[in-house]
């Protein structure tokens, strides 16, 4: 009895990552002091906030059975296009709404393509990856573009209140509400229950009358939305955009969400997993440089954490099939 | 008549990237003109130059793409296998063919690494390589401490398969070159005429069927990763031959996507079963005139990136309407039978 409760636990999606995350959260408060600090917690996550918003909308798509590679490639381009914007001489409101427009623009080309046209989504991100970030490059070269208006920038070190040590900036008061409404939107809607019904079994989601089409398309087009408002944060953080922002970061992003348990096959996946997920990757990174290991020798402990999460499920199922022979 | 009608039927893609490839040296040619005089042969160098590393891969990764799985973690692997030797070139001092041989020792154990877990652990091969990818490029920066290997601390014989080779007049192929050739014709002989060419198709294109007809599909898989991962050790000695020097952020970097763009642009469906080497040639042929005439004609560094993106999509689209096309003409000949 007992024995089958342990099972039905492990089973489920969110406890790996939790369990992680303290053996991790305990290593990190032995090894420095700041990390009993959450005041230092929070100052030092801000800057993970944009890519951990990112890895909510992907959530879904992964839970849908398909992946967006393209994510960082949008958020550099909507920011590119909302500063060229802003110094074309449209205000920065406006620009950055130019911004949210590029992104909208960048989800719908992905979604016709992978939606419409049903090509892999996998291939075609890989495609608009370079694309998307290549209409940055060609617009600003190698240069970054700044001078923005002081309201918009920094808004990672403006606060909403503060209790003592304890400080919460707008990014991380954003990245909670976001989240709330992804969890809603995900496990508590018809919408929700449509996309795990894709991820499952696409066949049978058309059959039971499913616009799977329409579902799909409204996926990459919030993607797109989300990673064009994470561009805008983090060029507010930055405060300038050049062609190289969160290069190389979709893998990142891919990570958070399958530590958090979702199922790369579609169907499985939940946004509490991804929340947990990212605030693992947040310790990591950070507990890592407090350590002194470089963010490049980083890269192979995130790579083995990801293996390890993965196998640490699937080992129970393989013992069973050893024991069935 | 009828033959010229089938050849054509059954080498639409590779009949369509070859005359893409032509049109993108015809209008380089217009643009500039004298690039079919006397810059002709340095164009042909600099565009095989550009092939042995992605062309050696892309054979590799195109096995994975026809059953249906994806191996990210390509460039990580050439980059570990090139320091592991280049530092043992470095502080040990050993000869140059006992480095090729650790090297491709290596990358054919880290190869197996990644189709142990996929094949045998059945974790989605994504992942595996997704974390194998992390994985190695942090060991590459572990065991390098960060500094790179340069070309006056590997012995001096590495570079000649690249300065040397076979001139044919101003035409140079390089040693290097010729030997991706080489690589790309066992590859063609291998999956048109062996056993085990023949069974990883029918992996990729049915694996269930695969599986009743007596098909070890775990193995078959097993045994694509660990050649893959044979190919990077070789590809990782290629790039320090071709580049001079073994640097754990620069080398290998990138590397996957390129590879798969080539293979995707060469005709291999991601949908399984699909794919051969001369498209795939072709792609890489492709993919290095485009890098070439970009630098050629002028056009900024900058435009290059959005070019490949440009090319992938274009060609899914027509991927798509040449199989859409074949499917039809299908049901057409199906409703002539009956």
């Amino acid at each position: 009895m007992i024995n089958k409760n342990i099972r039905k636990i492990m089973e489920k999606q969110e406890t790996v990552p939790f369990l992680l995350l303290i053996v991790v959260l305990i290593i990190s408060m032995i090894m420095s002091e700041s990390f009993r600090d959450l005041g230092f917690l929070l100052r030092t996550s801000t800057r993970y906030m944009e890519l951990g918003l990112t890895a909510l909308s992907m959530t879904f798509i992964v839970v849908a059975g398909m992946i967006d590679l393209s994510v960082p490639s949008v958020m550099c381009c909507s920011a590119t296009i909302a500063a060229l914007s802003f110094h074309a001489g449209l205000p920065m409101g406006l620009a950055a709404g130019a911004g949210l427009l590029t992104g909208l623009v960048c989800g719908l080309f992905n979604g016709f393509l992978i939606a419409r046209l049903k090509l892999p989504a996998m291939i075609v991100t890989i495609g608009t990856m370079s694309l998307f970030r290549g209409i940055s490059q060609i617009l600003i070269g190698d240069k970054g573009v700044g001078d923005l208006p002081a309201w918009f920038n920094s808004v990672d070190k403006r606060m909403v209140f503060q209790a003592g040590n304890i400080r919460f900036s707008v990014t991380i008061l954003f990245f909670i509400i976001a989240m709330l409404i992804f969890y809603l939107v995900l496990h508590r809607t018809s919408f929700g229950r449509m996309v795990f019904s894709i991820g499952s079994n696409e066949q049978a989601a058309i059959h039971s009358g499913i616009n799977t089409q329409a579902v799909k398309m409204i996926l990459f087009v919030m993607s797109g939305l989300v990673a064009s408002v994470a561009g805008m944060a983090t060029m507010s953080r930055l405060l300038l955009v050049r062609y190289d922002m969160n290069l190389n970061t979709e893998i990142e992003v891919v990570i958070m969400v399958l530590l958090g348990g979702a199922d790369i096959n579609g169907g499985r996946g939940s946004i509490l997993g991804t929340f947990i997920a990212v605030i693992l990757v947040i310790i990591l990174k950070t507990g890592l440089i407090t350590a002194h290991i470089t963010s490049d020798a980083q890269m192979a402990v995130m790579g083995l954490i990801l293996l390890v999460s993965i196998i640490i499920p699937n080992i129970s199922t393989l013992l069973r099939e050893l024991k069935d022979k | 008549m009828n033959g010229i009608k089938r050849f054509v039927n059954h080498n639409v893609k590779e009949l369509v990237t070859l005359g893409i490839i032509v049109v993108i040296f015809t209008a380089a040619g217009i643009a500039k003109s004298d690039l079919f005089s006397s810059r002709f042969p340095n164009i042909v160098n600099s565009v095989v130059l550009w092939m042995p590393l992605n062309l050696t891969m892309a054979m590799g990764m195109m096995m994975v793409v026809i059953v249906r799985d994806i191996d990210l973690s390509i460039g990580s692997l050439v980059a570990f296998s090139a320091m592991v030797v280049g530092i043992l070139f470095r502080d040990a001092g050993i000869p140059l063919w006992l480095g090729v041989i650790l090297c491709v020792l290596i990358g054919t154990l880290c190869g197996a690494l990644n189709g142990f877990l996929v094949a045998y652990i059945k974790i989605p091969a994504i992942i595996v390589t997704l974390g194998t990818m992390n994985a190695f490029r942090g060991f590459t920066f572990i065991i390098s401490h960060g500094t790179h290997v340069t070309g006056d601390q590997m012995p001096g014989a590495i570079k000649v398969p690249v300065q040397e080779g076979l001139h044919l007049g101003e035409f140079l192929f390089p040693w290097m070159v010729l030997f991706s050739f080489a690589v790309a014709l066992v590859f063609y002989v291998m999956l048109r005429h062996s056993h085990f060419g023949r069974e990883v198709y029918a992996v990729g294109s049915n694996r269930e069927g695969a599986h009743l007809r007596g098909i070890d599909c775990r193995r078959i898989e097993f045994l694509i990763f660990t050649i893959v991962g044979f190919l990077a050790g070789i590809t990782g000695i290629m790039s320090a031959s071709r580049f001079g020097y073994v640097n754990p952020s620069n080398t290998g970097n990138g590397l996957e996507f390129v590879v798969i763009s080539a293979t995707i642009i060469g005709g291999v469906s991601v949908s399984g079963g699909k794919g051969t080497v001369p498209g795939v040639f072709l792609g890489c042929l492709l993919l290095g005139t485009v890098n070439t005439m970009i630098a050629t004609v002028g056009i900024p560094g900058t435009v290059q990136r959005f070019c490949y993106g440009l090319i992938i999509v274009i060609a899914l689209l027509l991927d798509q309407v040449i199989t859409g096309n074949q499917r039809k003409a299908l049901v057409r000949a199906k409703g002539q039978g009956a």
